[in-house]
């Protein structure tokens, strides 16, 4: 099996932007559409009233009403085109990463030639990963974390971000910003009215997922109602929206029509409808069903890139003492903790590593053996060398001949 | 994959780019021509060339006419975009997960405030901290800040902090390859504060600093490199003031200036023992390089479950991943702890030492796997990398 680029996980990164693209296509010809029916329906009206007694200059002042509102429908319109602009620069802008990410030569050799889906090593070429530069990799991590912050909820920190490195066109920081107010309207104002509209706007895709979004926030709204003392209006209310999910939700129902008879007796049983716990809830539902409908995904993929990296690093050395590295992420503290469910990893072959300079001893630069039993790489032994021919070993400080010195043979 | 990409580049290009920006422009021009017909029906109205019936009739229809045309290039568009759509959706995928995420989100904020503070957005970092609710890491952020200080002064063009820095260190980074790295750096510092008393036409400073710190560097060190280079410098001074026009102009560039901030931050952080990329980055992007691999082992597990024998390979990563000595014994193909060492044999050839209890026989010899040579067990030697 041949090595794919990691491009092939940037699903998100293409799709969310072609919602978007549509989503906003569609409102603006909504949008038109009203308007162009408005224009139709005051033709007719002129029409009829022209009729009987056709008076031109009354046409003409009515005409004039006609062309302001078309001047303004042309004024919409622009400012569609503008925005309409900006994402398609946004989207050019995307594949150019993408080109960016897709390494100039393909994989040069296939390792492990397997054909059954149920065979073992899924060995892969490297290589092509690498031949990235460090400012395209630089953008890619810097992406990441501006979605990992957004999801978290750190917007002013994603804002920030975003703007000192220039990746507006890169990240999807607008399906965030639009959701803010929802949000807040949930928590602050205790309003579902926002958040329903959300609903009604996305209802196609919330029903393939087969949400309840929509019941929940009209049961908060129920519940908002006995709260406020409206019992008739409430019970209209649910005979309306909640009635519908009778056969799910039961349960749910039968409680919140006791509250409502019994209110005034503030039962305890029910007080659990009224707490603020719930508008939380209904804030992290609304989140998770964003999530999917924007196409973003329900997980956070700086999460998966670092479960992989550690999968990647996690070599039992880092572990001890004896064996730190500062550039090693496994040496650090908060990485073990991170990786403490994963497994070690366990290579195919040995790399060699002088510690002296911490280059990979290779056939360019073999390792040697001294007396002790340590091994260092040629070049550095030869820096280190004397003008007598003796080495004095950096771990130990016996000094040796050269001549003791003897090739290691690791395969 | 690359493929893929220039297809959704055509399809967006040719297809979708293309029809949105037209429909753009023709919903307006048809709301321009409605509007022109709308004022010019007036004058004819004015003029008695049409009845009010007829005109209104006739601009109710050319209005039916623009609905249904800005319909149609609408449509048009929508078809465009879910070509794109099909494309995407058919060749892309979202990443899935090795396992639930059961790391603490606390510890997390930690790394990502370490790597936007090592990439030396502060304010940022700043920000964050108060977003999240975390304290500084004092211990952290003093670590870096005596580089960070000199690394600002470089850019600023001023060598003296950095300078300052190293020579206090040079007593104590006395090994390899510690000393030699910085030896460089002090040197290429010095190279370009000559250049600056140069650009400056402070000829005598720059003479007098010549001798003062670079030449001395060239008798300290082995190396040749610095004695050619001295050469070039000294030349230079016959163009003092107007470097500009000098054959050694390419030594003005910026370039110099972020090679020697790269090799200070490097050395500097080498010495210190923090870290030189973020942990972040670094685990990040060894993460991308595993990623297909991972992704494939996945979706195998998944279809045919755990039965299926897969197992997770590791490619071999490049040199940046490589922190120390790894010994993967070819016996029993497990790496080397401190557990369970790797033994030299007299033949010059490695083995793990469970290896070699298994492969001793009960005379205590045994025979090297490589090379036909039998040794005694005593013989070996436990090696260190």
């Amino acid at each position: 099996m041949a090595g794919k680029a990691s491009v092939e996980f940037e699903f998100p990164f293409c799709k969310v932007p072609i919602e978007t693209f549509v989503k906003s296509n569609r409102t603006v010809q909504k949008n038109l559409d009203k308007d162009y029916t408005v224009v139709n329906n005051a033709m007719n009206t002129l029409i009829d009233r022209e009729k009987a007694n056709p008076d031109v200059e009354k046409t003409c002042n009515s005409l004039d009403k006609i062309i302001t509102k078309l001047r303004g429908v042309k004024r919409k319109l622009q400012e569609a085109e503008a925005e309409s602009d900006t994402q398609l620069e946004h989207f050019h802008k995307r594949i150019e990463h993408l080109w960016q990410l897709l390494p100039a030569d393909q994989p040069a050799t296939e390792q492990a030639p397997t054909s059954s889906a149920s065979s073992t090593s899924c060995a892969v070429v490297v290589g092509s990963e690498e031949r990235i530069s460090a400012t395209v990799h630089q953008t890619r991590i810097q992406r990441q974390l501006v979605d990992y912050l957004l999801r978290r909820g750190y917007s002013k920190t994603a804002d920030t971000l975003t703007k000192r490195y220039n990746l507006q066109a890169l990240v999807d920081i607008a399906v965030f910003h639009s959701a803010q107010p929802i949000i807040d309207s949930l928590l602050r104002k205790h309003s579902c009215t926002e958040a329903l509209q959300w609903c009604k706007e996305n209802q196609v895709r919330l029903k393939k997922n087969k949400s309840m979004l929509e019941f929940h926030l009209r049961l908060q709204e129920f519940i908002s109602m006995i709260q406020k003392k409206e019992k008739f209006k409430a019970l209209e209310y649910c005979q309306k929206y909640l009635s519908g999910q009778a056969a799910t939700q039961l349960g749910i129902l039968k409680s919140s029509l006791s509250a409502l008879v019994l209110y005034s007796f503030h039962p305890p049983q029910y007080q659990f409808l009224f707490d603020h716990q719930r508008w939380e809830d209904l804030v992290e539902e609304f989140k998770k069903e964003l999530l999917v409908v924007s196409q973003l995904g329900p997980n956070i993929p700086l999460h998966m890139l670092l479960q992989s990296g550690m999968l990647a690093l996690n070599a039992p050395q880092a572990y001890e003492s004896g064996e730190f590295n500062p550039n090693d992420p496994m040496c650090s503290q908060e990485f073990q903790q991170l990786a403490e469910d994963l497994p070690k990893a366990n290579r195919k072959n040995s790399t060699l590593v002088c510690r002296v300079s911490g280059e990979v001893m290779d056939g360019d630069n073999p390792p040697l053996v001294l007396p002790n039993g340590r091994v260092y790489s040629t070049q550095s032994l030869k820096k280190l060398r004397d003008v007598d021919g003796t080495v004095c070993c950096p771990a130990t400080n016996d000094r040796y001949h050269w001549s003791q010195l003897h090739k290691v043979y690791v395969m | 994959m690359a493929a893929v990409v220039a297809e959704c580049e055509t399809c967006f290009t040719e297809g979708v780019s293309k029809k949105q920006k037209h429909s753009v422009k023709r919903q307006i021009e048809i709301i321009d021509e409605l509007i022109a017909s709308f004022t010019a029906t007036k004058a004819s109205l004015r003029e008695k060339k049409e009845t009010v019936d007829e005109a209104l009739h006739r601009l109710q229809a050319e209005t039916k006419k623009g609905q249904d045309e800005s319909t149609q290039l609408h449509k048009d568009c929508q078809a465009e975009t879910a070509n794109l759509s099909k494309v995407v959706d058919a060749n892309f995928q979202t990443l899935s997960p090795y396992m639930e995420w059961e790391g603490d989100e606390k510890t997390l904020d930690t790394v990502v405030a370490h790597h936007l503070f090592q990439q030396g957005d502060l304010d940022i970092y700043n920000a964050f901290l108060e977003e999240s609710g975390q304290a500084a890491s004092q211990e952290f952020t003093d670590a870096f800040s005596e580089i960070f200080n000199c690394l600002e002064s470089l850019h600023n063009k001023d060598t003296g902090p950095a300078l300052t820095w190293c020579t206090e260190h040079q007593k104590t980074l006395t090994q390899l390859p510690h000393s030699e790295n910085l030896t460089s750096v002090i040197f290429q510092l010095h190279k370009l504060h000559f250049l600056t008393l140069l650009q400056q036409g402070q000829r005598n400073n720059a003479v007098a600093y010549i001798k003062t710190h670079i030449t001395p560097l060239c008798t300290q060190s082995k190396s040749v490199v610095y004695r050619s280079e001295i050469g070039s410098l000294s030349s230079c001074l016959l163009w003092s003031g107007r470097m500009e026009t000098s054959p050694y102009r390419h030594l003005l560039t910026d370039d110099l200036w972020s090679t020697a901030c790269t090799s200070f931050r490097l050395v500097a952080c080498a010495a210190l023992q923090v870290p030189k990329d973020s942990h972040l980055s670094v685990c990040v992007k060894a993460g991308y390089l595993l990623l297909p691999t991972l992704m494939k082992y996945l979706s195998i597990r998944h279809k045919f479950g755990t039965a299926s024998g897969a197992e997770l390979q590791m490619p071999d990563f490049g040199s940046e991943f490589q922190f120390r000595s790894t010994f993967v014994c070819p016996v029993i193909q497990q790496i080397s702890t401190s557990n369970n060492p790797p033994m030299l044999l007299p033949c010059y050839h490695v083995i793990s030492r469970s290896a070699l209890q298994s492969l001793m026989r009960s005379n205590h010899r045994l025979k090297c796997p490589y090379c036909p040579t039998e040794c005694l067990a005593e013989k070996c030697k436990q090696l260190h990398l």
